[in-house]
């Protein structure tokens, strides 16, 4: 840093105050907090204003799209797929970029390629990026894995659609509706109409803007793993309703939730809650919070230290906090926050004049923690309380 | 910590961003556990308040998260990762200028809260922080937006002046003014400074 090497003491002092900055990545108790959020990403509803410019995009789009096609030559299909080694065959009197597909055949979407087709029973299926698709010899389509949006129109009386997701069936009239299959999980969005998801004779029904999601293996343990994203299927939308199926081993089946009664996702009510103390409004957040630490795995154990956290640092009540903290121990003895949350507590001892206890939980965590990151702040945080300590006496 | 596979670790940034995309979570872990320290040290010296400093990293990889299938590839991914959490920052800022505004304006009281809360949030952060660092942070909330953000991503995030350019969204020589006047300032800043006015390890607490 030349243009500060010239000078004198005050300069060191900023040179200093750079290094200090440089250093300033974060522990690794911060790290691990933060990622227990990100652990889950939610994808947010965008805010109402921008629905209303998306609504016109759509509009002039879909216009646009019209004409195209209205003068469009036909006969054109996407260009890059595979369809079991064939490309698929567009019917003359469907849109060209729409592929018309009965089955069997197989369809898969590359990393940066999307597909529409046309099923027999007239449903329009979008493929996102990285999809693998089978439309079976009967025409019921099933997703092996991916995002698969459909719009299924007014089925005959008498007759369903179905979609196969794992060991899912998803039945329906018509509707529109989205299904995605990742390597852990399925999950189902409704847009419109009901849609019933079925395993082995139990079933889910869901309706317009609610949103499902079921195991297709065992979840991750509670305790000692790294939190796995949950990813998009749990729809964080403050508006619309979500049921999580519930985690059920493979050959199990997963039994009728009723959306009512079901809890939210998680991250959803995580979300809702940092929202809600936002807006000031920390019993809200308290509440959503306290559903949310019913549910094992990070997102509940966050929620436990949250909660400690509001009850301390917004309703000014740190024994309250303490409580919940002590709670946090006894439910999660090998917790991955377990270390912020002891720190937590040596620094609200400490601040509501308890040096005594701050005291011990220091040592405590000295002896717990040997190598940790924040022994020595700790240590220092202990040196200052006992000569706090010493001098406070006559 | 508990890190993700070997593997993932040693694989180049587009390549784990390509396996974020196909839903793999270990890559995920990965692609986070090689960029957070970046993102924290430069929001904190972009000066969010250490009480939103989580949930500003938090947004940051939220939002990184959400824009990885529109990751092109063109710029570097820390490159990316920088733009965006300088857009977040600056979005932060304006929010809370709002909020203060008018907090002054209808509740006045309300001003006074968060500084009673940080009895409580700061005990242990006011160990850790040292009277130099504390002192930039006072000169750099002096800066214009621009001017700091262009310092901290020289002179703290070391970075060239040309990827400095590329993440504000400016010419090379632009880059180079605001630096040449943010440095000015921060040594008149400096200058001005009485000498030991810095809080001592354990204030606070």
């Amino acid at each position: 840093m030349s243009w500060l090497d010239d000078t004198g003491a005050k300069d060191a002092k900023l040179r200093e105050g750079f290094r200090a900055a440089r250093e300033r990545t974060g522990d690794e108790i911060t790290r691990r907090r933060i990622w227990a959020q990100v652990a889950n990403p939610v994808l947010r509803q965008p805010p109402r204003r921008t629905w209303r410019l998306r609504a016109v995009a759509l509009g002039a789009g879909a216009t646009l799209c019209s004409l195209v096609f209205l003068t469009w030559p036909s006969g054109r299909g996407p260009s890059t797929l595979v369809v079991n080694g064939h490309k698929p065959t567009a019917a003359q009197d469907q849109p060209s970029d729409e592929a018309f597909l009965a089955g069997p055949k197989v369809v898969r979407t590359g990393p940066s390629e999307t597909m529409r087709v046309r099923l027999r029973s007239g449903a329009r299926v979008a493929l996102s990026t990285h999809t693998h698709l089978v439309v079976h010899s009967d025409d019921a389509p099933e997703v092996k894995l991916g995002r698969v949006s459909l719009d299924v129109p007014k089925q005959a009386p008498g007759s369903q659609f179905r979609l196969i997701a794992g060991p899912y069936k998803v039945l329906v009239v018509g509707t529109r509706f989205t299904v995605t299959v990742r390597s852990q999980n399925v999950g189902v969005e409704v847009q419109e109409g009901v849609v019933q998801v079925q395993r082995a004779g139990e079933s889910v029904r869901l309706e317009a803007g609610q949103t499902w999601t079921g195991w297709l293996v065992a979840p991750p343990p509670e305790r000692g793993a790294a939190p796995t994203p949950r990813r998009v299927l749990a729809s964080g939308r403050t508006h619309r309703r979500s049921v999580v199926g519930t985690q059920v081993d493979p050959p199990l089946i997963v039994p009728s939730v009723s959306p009512s009664l079901a809890p939210p996702p998680s991250s959803g009510l995580a979300m809702q809650a940092r929202e809600a103390l936002r807006a000031g409004d920390a019993d809200r957040a308290l509440e959503l919070l306290k559903t949310l630490s019913l549910q094992p795995g990070p997102g509940g154990e966050n929620a436990l230290y949250e909660m400690g956290r509001i009850w301390r640092d917004h309703k000014r009540q740190p024994r309250k906090a303490l409580e919940i903290w002590s709670g946090y121990k006894f439910a999660h003895p090998a917790g991955l926050l377990r270390p912020e949350v002891e720190l937590s507590i040596i620094e609200t001892y400490a601040n509501v004049g308890d040096h005594r206890r701050a005291l011990a939980e220091a040592d405590a965590f000295v002896a717990r923690y040997p190598r940790s990151e924040r022994k020595a702040e700790v240590q220092r945080l202990r040196r200052t309380l006992l000569d706090r300590d010493v001098q406070s006496k006559p | 910590m508990a890190m993700g596979d070997k593997t993932h670790k040693i694989l180049p940034d587009r390549a784990l961003v390509a396996l974020c995309v196909s839903g793999d979570s270990v890559a995920w872990r990965a692609l986070y556990d090689r960029h957070v320290g970046q993102v924290i040290r430069f929001v904190s010296a972009l000066g969010v308040a250490m009480a939103d400093k989580d949930d500003a990293v938090q947004e940051v990889f939220v939002a990184v998260y959400k824009s990885l299938p529109s990751f092109r590839g063109d710029a570097q991914i820390s490159t990316w990762i920088y733009r965006i959490a300088a857009r977040h920052v600056a979005r932060l800022a304006s929010r809370r200028r709002l909020r203060d505004m008018l907090s002054n304006v209808l509740w006045r009281e309300m001003k006074y809260e968060p500084e009673a809360r940080q009895g409580y949030q700061t005990a242990l952060e006011n160990v850790e922080r040292s009277s130099e660092l504390e002192m930039l942070d006072r000169m750099l909330e002096k800066l214009s937006p621009k001017k700091r953000t262009a310092l901290v991503l020289f002179e703290i995030e070391g970075l060239p002046v040309e990827q400095v350019a590329e993440i504000v969204g400016c010419p090379v020589n632009t880059v180079w003014s605001r630096l040449h006047h943010a440095r000015a300032e921060l040594t008149k800043l400096a200058a001005k400074t009485p000498r030991d006015s810095g809080r001592g390890a354990g204030a606070g607490v």
